[in-house]
């Protein structure tokens, strides 16, 4: 079985970094093997939900944002790893290692 | 601790600017609409309440639709503040915030003044929420009435007779001594706002000096608004250039994002240049920087004035002196064109690294199956 983490991505404007942290994401994960569901938080609304049953899947939660994460509550309990959005532009992989590493604490 | 709380404190504050943004531009573009238009019938102060009943239907509309940009913007410092205190109490924050929001505007309080209500009313309503324990049947007394009533109460209070005062003083200070800036003077602070704005591509540096230059157009305050707007579309028009001049400087990927960047220049996006500052921050940063700088200092020194804020190149030419203008546009271009050009090495082609593609169109890279299994 795969391994699997959930992530928000959010900036302030909501047009471009949230947009290429969310690819990175994806990128990485694809060459890590992992899955990955990333929900965007940006200008335009909420893209790509995550849901309960994600939240519940998902072993970690990446907050890649630099403002605050719309509905967090849905998060209540799970292990958050909180970064910056820039971080997984800038290395996504590493993004990805700290938050298994997360998950397996 | 005290590093989580500074980054803690920017998001609040990156939150409350995120919310206000939509705001500011509708009300800056509803008045420079209005008074773009009103200057083709010759008319400089179309906010007079003479021209509400002139008998040209357009020009009284024109005078209507400057009250709406300036309703708009009057809701700049309630939004900011009271999405800052969200972003600290959730919910909660929100009325506190807002109400004091409201204040600090009807105080002339500024920027500033609404950063600190902001924070007070948000550290106020999350004290409460976290401090006051009520038996389980009086619970819901905290969310419904203490916070709104107490936590709009005590920040009203340190906003009207603590800080709101100062805070007023100061920015109707900041806005005479920028009104009275000639010269040197002047040159100097456009280069230091157009620096700003290059710096950081749409981050925090940039959106201070933006929405600061922004609120300064309301007081009639015009050249930090111009420096900015020069400084906004340099980097990428510029970035954007030198890969169209020269494309084997760069990875194939930065060339894509270079023509992407050169249109978003154009049509006023700064984030454009951001996959550059991402790749090589150390050569690009310090080129955006000093490029932004002199463009801005070009444009105003020489006379040019933007009182709109609009960067794209649509707004271009309702600008006092525009031939000016664009000359600044096109001198910090040519120099961050040229001084990437000269600092970057040719790229070096690498083994296909684009093995891995994830397809845009879709959310997720995997079925749902493989996803629940």
């Amino acid at each position: 079985m795969k391994r699997k983490l959930i992530a928000v991505t959010a900036c302030a404007t909501g047009i471009a970094h949230t947009y290429m942290a969310e690819k990175a994401l994806r990128k990485a994960a694809k060459e890590m093997d992992v899955l990955i569901k990333v929900e965007t938080q940006g200008a335009t609304g909420i893209g790509n939900r995550l849901n309960e049953k994600d939240v519940q899947i998902g072993e970690a939660v990446i907050f890649a944002t630099d403002t605050k994460v719309r509905d967090s509550e849905r998060f209540a309990g799970k292990k958050i790893l909180d970064i910056n959005v820039s971080d997984p532009i800038k290395d996504a992989k590493k993004v990805i290692k700290d938050a298994l590493a997360l998950a397996d604490k | 601790m005290s590093k989580s709380f500074w980054k803690e404190l920017e998001k609040h504050i990156m939150t409350g600017i995120s919310y206000m943004i939509p705001v500011v531009i509708a009300g800056a573009v509803l008045m420079a609409i209005s008074r773009i238009g009103a200057s083709a019938f010759g008319i400089s102060n179309i906010w007079d309440e003479k021209w509400a009943t002139n008998s040209n239907a357009i020009i009284q509309f024109l005078h209507t639709d400057d009250g709406w940009g300036g309703l708009a913007l009057g809701l700049m410092f309630p939004i900011i503040s009271g999405f800052i205190s969200y972003s600290i109490a959730d919910k909660g924050g929100i009325a506190p915030g807002m109400i004091a929001g409201v204040l600090v505007a009807n105080m002339n309080a500024g920027f500033l003044g609404a950063l600190a209500s902001g924070l007070i009313a948000g550290y106020t309503a999350k004290f409460m929420f976290d401090h006051i324990h009520l038996p389980e049947a009086m619970k819901s007394v905290v969310p419904v009435f203490l916070v709104p009533v107490l936590g709009s109460l005590i920040t009203l209070i340190l906003i009207q007779y603590v800080v709101g005062g100062p805070f007023a003083a100061l920015n109707s200070g900041l806005a005479s001594w920028l009104k009275s800036m000639t010269g040197v003077n002047k040159v100097l602070l456009a280069a230091i706002v157009g620096g700003m704005v290059g710096f950081d591509l749409g981050g925090p540096v940039n959106k201070a000096a933006v929405t600061t230059a922004m609120a300064l157009l309301t007081s009639g305050v015009y050249d930090p608004n111009t420096a900015a707007q020069v400084a906004i579309i340099i980097p990428p028009i510029g970035l954007g250039l030198a890969t169209i001049i020269n494309n084997k400087k760069f990875s194939p990927e930065l060339n894509e994002a270079g023509k992407a960047s050169f249109i978003m220049g154009l049509i006023g996006v700064s984030e454009g240049a951001i996959p550059f500052a991402i790749e090589s921050p150390l050569k690009v940063i310090p080129i955006n920087v000093v490029g932004s700088a002199l463009g801005s200092a070009i444009a105003v020194g020489l006379g040019a004035v933007n009182k709109a804020p609009i960067s794209g190149f649509y707004g271009w030419f309702a600008v006092d002196n525009w031939p000016i203008y664009v000359l600044g546009i096109f001198v910090g271009s040519a120099f961050v064109t040229g001084a990437t050009l000269l600092v970057r090495k040719n790229a070096v082609v690498e083994e296909d690294n684009s093995a891995t593609e994830i397809d845009e169109d879709q959310d997720n890279d995997f079925s749902e199956e493989e996803w629940e299994s």
